[in-house]
């Protein structure tokens, strides 16, 4: 055996506890369904880890063999008995089991080496690399910061995705819904916003977390190797949950992601969360009250099911200066059926985020993809944070495409159509495919910005719409090559100034004399 | 209502009747009464009743009888911070405790087995 091992256990065994504490034991008096009913817990709190002994008349030997401890968590304090939801395996607790209470609320053990690994909602590694060191228990549930702890959102969280970041811009400390239908790239344009941060610089990157709320184990072990070519799991916790796994489990997944982003928030850094999905989430919420005979209200959703995303995405918060100005950003993710936003669940997510960006189906199908939709979709809070060169140039962007989205309709009577309309129209469906963006691919505020500046400065002018996104590229490639300043300067500064503008227009202007080819219309 | 029933129950098996003929007589006395469906709810709560005063009852577990002499102070004191006064606790034999003792009373209970200290061990030192 090792000197290194035998130093371990040694430690282990000056560190075992010999106190001869009370501990309030219970029994089980019946069990089903992953809930299991308690009695003689008397003092046990709401939300409080008991533990199942299922070593009781079993030899040493079979105890060790077995798996670890079971865990249940107190969710139902009733007249004569409580209600626990089994967090793993509920077939192993048995009748007349003895329950110990742990006299902690539910909470996870979370430390700096978290970023970079896939845990379960009781923070459990689960990617097969080892034990994490953890330096401190995060609360699964707790208040969220008052209004005086926090600080109005300054700073903007770029997503990569050109029309978000110039016409629903996200600020460090929202929460932006992201929702539509199935197959419309929801995940997507979450998982391109996680890698986009790697364009931040080191000191400004939030640490990510993805939590994985039921999805397929397929999924999320493809969307970690996305994130792993990308470079960008170096920066990001993934929180799993299999579409498998007990619901009680789904329901912790958002909250321990919550509690993973409050400890880094907490040392003054920045977070941005991802919860796919919560429609999910709301399903297993379902689940678990029913099982545990809560009365069910519409569509059988137990009645606090409004609280229960009210308190999770109140946690994301831009904290004041005095508390070291860390945030948390989320990004939840809904899915609706059909395009209907009006059912119950996305209303009441709607109601609760500051703003949404609507992925519809059609335009998905359209090939305009990300398939956002302007019209609908909306940030409330971002601007305030929209850095000044993107501030810039998207206004007219937003303009042209409402004009363009008004004017959709008369495409059909082309021909008939006076030339100013039709300028209207070539326009608009030039701003439409320069946003559109192959998944995987975020650009850097400073590209978009300039990309943006030279729509609106007539760069596409002359040329034929197939050809706007070769245009667009090419000349992000020119710039890049011969014009190197521009883009290091608005990096820097965040801004276009007087400087930067005329160095552009110069740029258009050279660009466009040296690919003359790109603007002919054939 | 339930409640009533629970509690004649379980007063008549406190008062020694046989248990298979209180049970018969609930059942015929809830039929005549049309309250059949608080059967089922009537036996759960009085068993779990029974089960809730049976844990009251202080009991000591050891894995050899000669434990109750080689852990008597401990014991004894495990005893007075549950409250049992001596010569109270009822003794139990587990062997699969390995050593050591525990002490159980009211849903209490002071864990001083080898067993568990083991499994805590090997689980700490197999988690990092």
């Amino acid at each position: 055996m090792s000197t290194v091992l035998i130093d371990k256990i040694k430690q282990e065994i000056a560190g075992l506890k010999h106190d001869a504490t009370p501990e309030e034991v219970g029994v089980v008096s019946a069990v089903g369904d992953g809930i299991a009913e308690i009695g003689g817990l008397q003092t046990a709190q709401m939300m409080e880890m008991v533990v199942f002994d299922d070593g009781d008349g079993k030899s040493l030997e079979d105890v060790i063999a077995s798996d670890e401890a079971l865990y249940g968590l107190i969710l139902n304090l009733e007249e004569d008995a409580v209600k626990a939801v089994v967090l793993g395996e509920s077939n192993r607790v048995k009748e007349g089991m003895r329950v110990l209470r742990t006299n902690k609320l539910l909470s996870i053990p979370v430390g700096a080496d978290i970023v970079g690994r896939v845990v379960n909602p009781l923070g459990e590694v689960i990617d097969g690399n080892g034990a994490i060191a953890s330096d401190k228990d995060m609360p699964i549930e707790r208040v969220a910061y008052g209004v005086m702890e926090r600080s109005s959102v300054n700073e903007p969280i770029h997503t990569g995705i050109k029309s978000v970041d110039s016409m629903i811009p996200i600020g460090r400390g929202q929460r932006e819904l992201i929702i539509g239908d199935r197959q419309t790239g929801k995940t997507t344009v979450a998982i391109d916003t996680i890698i986009n941060q790697k364009y931040e610089p080191a000191d400004k990157r939030p640490i990510c977390i993805y939590v994985a709320i039921g999805q397929k184990r397929s999924k999320t072990a493809s969307l970690m190797a996305k994130l792993e070519e990308a470079g960008a799991m170096e920066y990001t916790t993934i929180v799993a949950t299999s579409a498998s796994e007990a619901s009680p489990l789904l329901f912790l997944a958002p909250f321990a992601g919550a509690a993973i982003g409050e400890y880094f928030m907490l040392q003054g850094k920045d977070v941005l969360i991802v919860f796919d999905d919560l429609s999910k989430h709301a399903n297993a919420y379902r689940q678990m009250s029913l099982l545990l005979r809560r009365p069910p209200g519409r569509e059988a959703y137990p009645g606090d099911i409004f609280y229960l995303h009210s308190r999770l995405l109140e946690r994301s918060a831009k904290l004041s200066e005095e508390l070291g100005g860390g945030s948390i950003t989320a990004l939840p993710i809904i899915e609706t059926q059909e395009g209907d936003v009006s059912a119950y669940i996305p209303t009441n997510v709607i109601s609760i985020t500051d703003g949404q960006i609507f992925l519809d189906g059609e335009l998905f199908n359209k090939g305009v993809r990300p398939a956002l939709d302007v019209g609908i979709s909306v940030s409330r809070v971002g601007s305030a944070a929209q850095t000044k060169a993107m501030k810039k140039v998207s206004g007219k962007i937003k303009l042209e495409l409402a004009q363009f989205r008004e004017l959709e309709a008369f495409m059909q009577f082309a021909s008939d159509l006076d030339d100013d309309t039709k300028a209207r129209i070539e326009s608009g469906r030039k701003y439409v495919e320069l946003l559109k963006q192959d998944q995987g691919s975020p650009v850097p505020f400073y590209k978009q910005a300039v990309s943006i500046y030279a729509a609106n400065s007539g760069i596409f002018d002359g040329a034929p719409v197939e050809n706007t996104r070769v245009i667009e590229s090419s000349f992000l490639e020119f710039v890049e090559r011969d014009r190197k300043e521009i883009l290091a300067t608005i990096e820097k500064g965040r801004e276009l100034t007087d400087e930067v503008v005329e160095q552009l227009d110069k740029a258009i202007v050279d660009y466009k004399e040296s690919h003359n080819n790109l603007f002919v219309v054939e | 209502m339930k409640e009533t029933y629970v509690q004649a129950v379980l007063e008549m098996i406190h008062e020694g009747a046989d248990s298979a003929v209180v049970l018969d007589g609930l059942r015929s006395t809830l039929a005549a009464r049309g309250h059949d469906q608080l059967y089922g709810d009537i036996l759960r709560t009085v068993l779990r009743k029974i089960e809730a005063e049976k844990a009251q009852n202080p009991t000591v577990y050891v894995a050899k009888a000669a434990d109750m002499e080689t852990h008597a102070s401990a014991i004894a004191d495990a005893l007075k911070t549950l409250g049992v006064a001596d010569g109270d606790a009822v003794t139990t034999v587990d062997a699969t405790l390995v050593g050591g003792f525990v002490a159980e009373a009211a849903n209490t209970r002071i864990d001083q087995s080898y067993k568990t200290k083991l499994v805590s061990l090997y689980r700490s030192i197999t988690r990092n």
